[in-house]
């Protein structure tokens, strides 16, 4: 009797899954945002392969599909009408500063999606936060800049769905069905994005204040608007720029969730998750060297 | 086998002393055909200074792609059955297990006489047939990690092991064959063939398990103790993506993820050497890892790294140790020699 036993999935077959989980999401994206989300990822997804086989100079490199994902992800955090090239630049920066100049698959420090994406967030912030051409702004920026009204007097804002914000409602509803799906397989563990849902909900929880002037928002509403459930199954669980112990996973999470809330409510940006993720990923050598210390003198 | 290869005089043991049973054991030389490759004779001797003693064979064969104890029960289950007799001859024993990992094998052997042996299934999960967790799960005694079982009359024996004392003893034959899993076939192979000439096809091959067995150079010829001959798959190898999956499959839990690479980038980390010796080269990370990164090559470079250092200044600071002291020595004695001359000098002084 021949047995070959093999881990769960190899490298390329945890990236297929991923792919294949991206799938709800990216329908619902171009869905609630246009037929111009398509050419979007499209191009992030080939200026990202193309950089790392600028990269490596290696077509096998491409096997672990891990550069396709990375340019998915990044196109996935676009708004429909930014301009194909700010796309490009996005893609390529993740890879080639994100990734490779750390010497490629594994030994990166920073999320290469985060890393282009923020990298163009930064440089060009009027193209990528232009999100609906009729409303122009995002519901998360009408509850952050929303001045002495109450989330009631907001009520009919047409930038509000039904329970969190108009369209993202339902790509953040996509992505926890895939995020579901990675759970499902285990590929990822359920720790990772409840930890950062709950970092989401704490500060919303607490702050919420019946609705209020002073109010954060509801808890609901930020879990389901801008990129929380893309960032909570698929940005934070990436496995090389996240911790592997089970409490430096829900202190990793925690702090996205929690730093990400604290840059919506004060923040100069709408949406914080790309910056929390960042942030997380500087502190991570800290949070994975640190913490056994604590337990162990716990002991 | 024809009878131009007999060594020794064939033994009816069920009349022959326990201790003639014991030296043709010594002079046929037989180790631990599981792969560990200690000497039989020795754990018997070992067992035989305790009082009560039990035999433990060992048929469970956890590791993957590996069947070829399975098809040694399978093929020579009665003879493994006497080998077993024989050994609880020579030790006294009184309790004789035979754990299996399958149903059928199980049956198989029942059929026959089993009367004086208890035959057990195990499940055939990864590490129930690592000696001390076997023991456990038999005799629910928890054994520690720098403790022989032989010292407590605990005797594990691989079957394969059990097959040649019962060849050596009955027949006299020598270990000059035994049954191994070559690239997921089980054959007869001769002791001291090539193994090159048993896969020629292949280039990197490992002895043992594709998950714990070590590289080997295809000049490398077969011993006893390799009970299979696998595939390398260290070359499809991928970077390692810090998954965490080697670090929730390690049943010792040791940050496999960190020991690989700490020893990916040569580094020596003090605190990992405990780790690092706690690590008993199971394998479930590499069957784990879905980079395919032969994992305990590395930890198992970075342990003989770090334990040869540790030697060497333990070697280094007991040679200065010594150096010193007889720097010192050679002073004193010198200071001796000056102070007796002073005071005969002044002793010869009075008599003037």
């Amino acid at each position: 009797m021949a047995v070959s036993p093999e881990p769960r999935f190899q490298t390329h077959g945890i990236m297929v899954r991923v792919l294949i989980a991206l799938v709800p999401g990216i329908a619902v994206t171009v869905w609630a945002f246009g037929l111009r989300m398509i050419p979007v990822v499209v191009i992030a997804m080939l200026a990202a392969v193309l950089m790392e086989l600028v990269c490596t100079r290696s077509i096998k490199s491409l096997r672990d599909g891990s550069a396709v994902v990375t340019g998915i992800l990044l196109g996935l955090c676009m708004p429909p009408t930014v301009p194909f090239w700010i796309v490009a630049i996005g893609s390529c920066i993740g890879i080639g500063i994100g990734k490779h100049v750390y010497g490629g698959l594994g030994k990166n420090l920073f999320n290469p999606a985060m890393v282009g994406y923020v990298a163009i967030l930064v440089s060009f912030p009027e193209q990528l936060t232009h999100f609906d051409a009729i409303t122009g702004a995002t519901a998360l920026e009408v509850v952050s800049h929303r001045g002495s009204s109450t989330l009631f007097e907001l009520g009919n804002h047409p930038s509000l769905g039904l329970f969190g914000a108009s369209g993202f409602e339902w790509v953040n509803c996509a992505f926890l069905l895939g995020g579901a799906y990675l759970v499902a397989v285990r590929i990822v563990s359920w720790h990772m994005p409840l930890a950062v849902l709950i970092g989401i909900a704490i500060p919303t929880v607490l702050f919420f204040d019946g609705g209020s002037a002073a109010s954060w928002g509801s808890p609901l509403f930020h879990l389901f608007a801008g990129g929380t459930m893309l960032t909570a199954f698929f940005i934070a669980t990436d496995p090389v720029t996240s911790p592997t112990g089970r409490a430096q996973i829900w202190i990793y999470g925690l702090f996205v969730g929690i730093t990400a809330m604290l840059i919506r409510k004060y923040g100069a940006w709408a949406d914080g998750f790309a910056f929390a993720i960042l942030l997380a990923n500087v502190l991570l050598p800290f949070i994975e060297r640190r913490v056994p210390v604590v337990q162990a003198l716990k002991q | 086998m024809t009878s131009s290869a007999r060594k020794f005089q064939p033994l009816n043991w069920k009349q022959e002393s326990p201790s003639v049973l014991l030296d043709r054991i010594r002079e046929a030389e037989i180790v631990g055909m599981g792969g560990a490759g200690f000497p039989t004779h020795l754990k018997f001797e070992a067992a035989l200074r305790v009082e009560c003693r039990t035999i433990v064979a060992n048929g469970v064969e956890t590791d993957p792609g590996v069947s070829a104890d399975k098809s040694l029960l399978r093929q020579k289950g009665s003879d493994v059955m006497e080998g077993i007799r024989i050994a609880a001859r020579v030790l006294n024993a009184s309790t004789c297990f035979l754990a299996v990992s399958e149903q059928a094998i199980a049956n198989q052997l029942r059929e026959g006489d089993a009367h004086d042996i208890t035959i057990v299934e195990v499940e055939n999960t990864y590490q129930n047939g690592e000696e001390r967790v076997l023991i456990e799960k038999l005799m629910d005694r928890r054994i520690a990690q720098d403790v022989y079982p032989a010292t407590l009359g605990i005797v594990v024996l691989n079957v394969a092991t059990l097959f040649a004392i019962c060849e050596c003893v009955r027949d006299g034959l020598p270990v000059t064959k035994r049954l191994a899993t070559v690239i997921g076939h089980d054959q007869w192979c001769e002791v001291g063939t090539p193994v090159r000439d048993l896969a020629p096809s292949s280039h990197d091959l490992r002895v043992g398990s594709f998950a714990n067995g070590r590289p080997v150079d295809s000049k490398v010829t077969l011993q006893p103790t390799h009970n299979a001959i696998s595939i390398d798959r260290a070359s499809s190898a991928m970077p390692c993506i810090r998954c965490g999956w080697c670090d929730a499959a390690c049943p010792k839990h040791l940050p496999v993820e960190r020991l690989l690479n700490e020893a990916s980038r040569s580094l020596s980390v003090p605190a990992s050497l405990k780790h690092l010796n706690d690590c008993n080269d199971c394998g479930a990370c590499v069957v784990s890892c879905p980079s395919r990164i032969p994992i305990i090559d590395y930890i198992r470079t970075s342990r003989e790294r770090e334990n040869n250092s540790r030697t060497a200044e333990r070697r280094a600071s007991a040679a200065l140790g010594r150096f010193e002291a007889k720097q010192q020595r050679i002073s004193t004695s010198n200071q001796r020699t000056l102070d007796d001359r002073q005071k005969r000098m002044q002793q010869d002084h009075k008599w003037q």
